[in-house]
């Protein structure tokens, strides 16, 4: 997926203990444009043309850009192959066999002579046998596509490249992220790599080492490390610090979200829709509920929240934060919060991490009846201010009022109502709306009082006692 | 509590109240860790403390026992017994000596799951056809091309330390053949994350530039068993003659070169540098990053190393030996790739370089072996592990200051073979440049006599 650099082409400044990649920049757009132009004047021309062209566009400041351009586009658009072979009957490396096997040859007049018989052979003449001869070395090869890439788009998979190859002497990694966890834990599963959590001003940090990390310093999972990279910028928010080993001296390489914009964006990463956060919104929102993604910091006194989420319902709100990694301390201090702080927010966590107390957990998909529940606990009373609330679902009531049809009714003025339909006793439809209407109810609190509707056509309902 | 231990990753967990030499707490799993070539000191010390373990570490390929007789000539009969004392070592034979055999030997007595890391494909290759008089059946390999794990499996340095994590607990014997390249930083791990009690490894040049090979008697167990070229030449290696061959610039090279050594030569004077070792020219390679001077003097270097590495000179003497030796079989070998095909163009000589495919490199050696082909031009790959016994001339066009690539360079044509008199090695160096100190160095402590 992405091009690394071999270590020679490393663009890093380190000054007192840290390292900064340069990363390539609105300066470096010429030089990008540059080194995209002359790959496309190649086209259908021979690489070792291209690498004498790119040479010419290096000075001292600049060399290890051009060839990491050079390097991070051919790996993305550029197409070479052999000139023979393709669109001719000569194979190259069957032409140079039968010229060695006349071989070695140590004057001119004998070279010729084994030349022109290999001509004769192959039925050409003997500029093209001569052509042909390591027509398939890099060298010689031909450019034969370039697809096409605007330079801003070069310079950011350059700067991912930088990035992920500065990881390669990383003895630690620690990051933190705001969402995607889910992404970034199975990678630092899949890659065998170990991993502890910490706490640091509220959040939870992740410290990715190898097995052997305790044992020595060892730069054997900076491959790795660097792997996981992709995963942790696709965030929203993020933070990352590598410790990098370069001649026996230890660097700090730290970077987070606000450098967003030298990296690829998104689409260019990896795909967006599976996220867990992804399909908690569509969730919610079918259900009926308007959700807020990253509704921003919540304070709350002394406390500060960043939730994920806010869902709203009517005049309701809560917020759901959906905890990628954490420990029970780490929860346990959380609720805490929101317990001193009446903050409605409902906790969802990953159960790979262990369980706790009044949070929901889970570990493939996310039990959303269990969260609803939880959400409708932390929302206000439906205001039961009138004597006849129209409501849906199923909420708590308070001990006064009853659920009957759509509606929650004060249980003295359904009472009031049952009397009434028992005095009036009504026969039709229109008799018995009109004293629903008084009550501001509807046909669905009917059955309750010992009545249904029957249609007998499309207009003409009927109204039958139970 | 009885103690366990486990293989995790690289490493070996010990779980219960115990304490063990070379283990660390690990927080992050609650055990106690340690590296896994650290096992057999770990098991030694719990038993000779009498202390009740269970051992879960080593999970071997199950192997058959292996039955082969070798004939062994009495200095490797020698190197085996000294191997078998500890089962932990190094041996150092020069090139064309037999290394494998004293390897297979050891295989043979050892007969459990073995895994032998070597440098290059070419010798995976040739250590599978060797082994196979174990039973073909029994014989794999662990490389880029293929991902096999068999009793006795044969893998490349980069696939070992790639899976070094996952290879660590399924062999008793792990056999490092080059071990000189073991103690770099990266493959090293492969020796550290394997738990297998038994090791040996094998060299021609046990010591290196940096001096890392004072790493090996931790990793693999010190050098035991040692012989130079001279004593065996004559008797079990051809014998043979060194003939250097200094050759001018051509006026206009010599002139580009002395402009281009001037310029480095200028920075280097102003700067106050002292070039003596590799790390002091290293150092001038890291300031390129800020000095634009120091790019300039390096690339300048660059430009004059590669004048007299290619003269034209060297190419007209180069003709003059293929002319002498039209009846020899003939090795080239040289610094860069850009002169292999040179060469190869010039004389219609099949070239290898690391970037020949597997095939045409098969096809290029099956051709020298037949005599099809009487020369062979190569960069560097041919440098180890090409078995190319007939050959009897070599021709060192330019080179790097490594003793260990020229020693290696002169075993290639040092193997005994019928009929074979005496080897020639040519070295072609370019008159009044730095490459004559280059030439210098690697005759330096290679122990070659000349």
């Amino acid at each position: 997926m992405v091009a690394l650099l071999p270590k020679e082409l490393l663009d890093v400044r380190r000054y007192r203990g840290k390292l900064f990649p340069r990363f390539a920049g609105a300066d470096d757009y010429d030089l990008a444009e540059r080194v995209i132009k002359t790959f496309k004047a190649a086209r259908g021309k021979k690489y070792g043309m291209v690498l004498k062209a790119l040479r010419l566009l290096e000075n001292a400041k600049n060399f290890r850009k051009v060839r990491g351009f050079a390097r991070v586009l051919e790996n993305y658009c550029v197409e070479k192959a052999c000139a023979f072979g393709v669109d001719s009957e000569l194979d190259p490396v069957e032409v140079r066999m039968f010229l060695f096997e006349r071989g070695f040859v140590t004057s001119k007049k004998e070279r010729d002579s084994v030349l022109k018989y290999a001509a004769k052979y192959f039925n050409t003449d003997v500029e093209t046998i001569e052509r042909a001869m390591y027509a398939d070395r890099e060298e010689e090869l031909v450019v034969t596509r370039v697809d096409e890439i605007t330079p801003a788009t070069l310079i950011r998979l350059y700067n991912l490249s930088l990035l992920q190859t500065t990881v390669f002497s990383c003895l630690r990694l620690t990051f933190w992220t705001s969402s995607n966890h889910k992404e970034v834990f199975r990678a630092i599963k899949r890659l065998g790599l170990m991993y502890e959590l910490y706490e640091d001003a509220g959040r939870m940090l992740v410290e990715v080492t190898g097995a052997a990390s305790v044992l020595k310093m060892t730069r054997k999972y900076g491959t790795s490390m660097a792997k996981i990279i992709p995963y942790i910028i696709k965030a929203k928010n993020w933070w990352i610090k590598a410790e990098i080993l370069e001649n026996d001296r230890i660097y700090l390489m730290e970077i987070d979200d606000r450098h967003r914009d030298l990296f690829p964006e998104k689409e260019e990463r990896i795909e967006y829709d599976s996220s867990l956060e992804e399909e908690f919104a569509r969730k919610l929102t079918a259900l009926g509920y308007e959700v807020v993604r990253e509704p921003g910091v919540v304070k709350a006194g002394r406390f500060a929240f960043i939730p994920d989420f806010l869902v709203r319902k009517g005049k309701g709100e809560v917020y759901v934060e959906i905890v990628g990694f954490w420990t029970p301390e780490y929860i346990e201090r959380k609720l805490e919060k929101v317990r001193l702080t009446d903050i409605p927010l409902v906790v969802v966590a990953r159960e790979e991490f262990g369980r706790a107390e009044g949070v929901v957990t889970f570990s493939k998909r996310i039990p959303y009846n269990e969260v609803l529940r939880e959400i409708r606990k932390r929302l206000p009373k439906e205001s039961f201010e009138g004597e006849v609330v129209r409501i849906d679902g199923i909420g708590d009531l308070p001990p006064d009022y009853v659920k009957i049809g759509g509606y929650a009714i004060k249980k003295s003025v359904f009472e009031r109502l049952r009397a009434e339909f028992q005095r009036q006793d009504p026969k039709t439809v229109e008799e018995a709306r009109k004293i629903l209407a008084k009550y501001g109810l509807g046909d669905s609190v009917l059955p309750s009082l010992g009545y249904q509707i029957v249609w007998k056509g499309l207009d003409r309902p009927e109204l039958r006692k139970l | 509590m009885k103690a366990t231990l486990e293989y995790d990753r690289g490493t070996i967990v010990i779980r219960g109240d115990v304490h063990v030499p070379h283990a660390k707490y690990d927080s992050r799993s609650r055990c106690l860790r340690a590296l896994a070539y650290k096992y057999r000191d770990i098991v030694d010390y719990l038993q000779r403390s009498g202390v009740e373990y269970e051992d879960n570490v080593i999970n071997p390929i199950p192997s058959p026992y292996f039955e082969a007789d070798f004939e062994l000539r009495d200095y490797q009969e020698q190197t085996l017994q000294r191997w078998l004392e500890d089962k932990r070592g190094c041996v150092v034979l020069p090139t064309g000596s037999g290394k494998t055999y004293v390897a297979m030997a050891a295989i043979s007595e050892v007969s459990a799951a073995t895994l032998v890391v070597v440098p290059t494909l070419d010798l995976v290759d040739q250590w599978k056809e060797k082994l196979s008089v174990f039973g073909e059946e029994w014989i794999g390999e662990f490389t880029g091309r293929k991902k096999e794990l068999k009793p006795i499996t044969v893998a490349t340095y980069d696939s070992a330390y790639v899976n070094a994590e996952r290879l660590g607990n399924r062999f008793v014997l792990i056999v490092f053949d080059e071990v000189h390249h073991l103690p770099s930083e990266a493959y090293m791990q492969i020796a550290e994350m394997s738990a297998a009690p038994y090791r040996m490894g094998l060299t021609a040049t046990y010591e290196r530039e940096d001096g890392r090979h004072e790493l090996l008697p931790d990793l693999v167990g010190g050098k035991i068993f040692e012989l130079k070229p001279s004593d065996l030449a004559g008797k079990h290696l051809a014998d043979y003659a060194i003939k250097r061959i200094y050759v001018p610039l051509t006026e206009e090279e010599k002139k580009a070169y002395e402009r281009a050594a001037r310029v480095f030569k200028e920075y280097v004077t102003k700067k106050g540098l002292k070039l003596r070792s590799v790390e002091d020219f290293h150092r001038i390679v890291m300031a390129t990053g800020y000095d634009e001077k120091a790019y300039e003097a390096l690339r300048s270097w660059d430009e004059a190393r590669k004048i007299a590495f290619n003269s034209k000179n060297k190419l007209r003497k180069l003709r003059e030996l293929l002319e002498r030796h039209k009846n020899d079989k003939i090795l080239i070998f040289t610094r860069h790739n850009d002169l292999v095909y040179r060469i190869s163009k010039l004389f219609l000589i099949p070239a290898i370089t690391y970037r020949t495919s597997k095939e045409e490199r098969a096809r290029v050696l099956e051709g020298f072996r037949s005599g099809k082909f009487r020369a062979i031009v190569s960069s560097q790959v041919l440098d180890e592990g090409i078995d190319v016994p007939d050959a009897n001339v070599a021709i060192i066009m330019s080179g790097s200051g490594s003793a260990r690539e020229y020693i290696q360079r002169l075993g290639r044509i040092l193997r005994p073979s019928k009929g074979k008199e005496r080897a020639i090695l040519y070295e072609l160096i370019s008159r009044e440049t730095s490459e004559v100190t280059t030439a210098r160095r690697r005759r330096k402590g290679g122990g070659v006599a000349t």
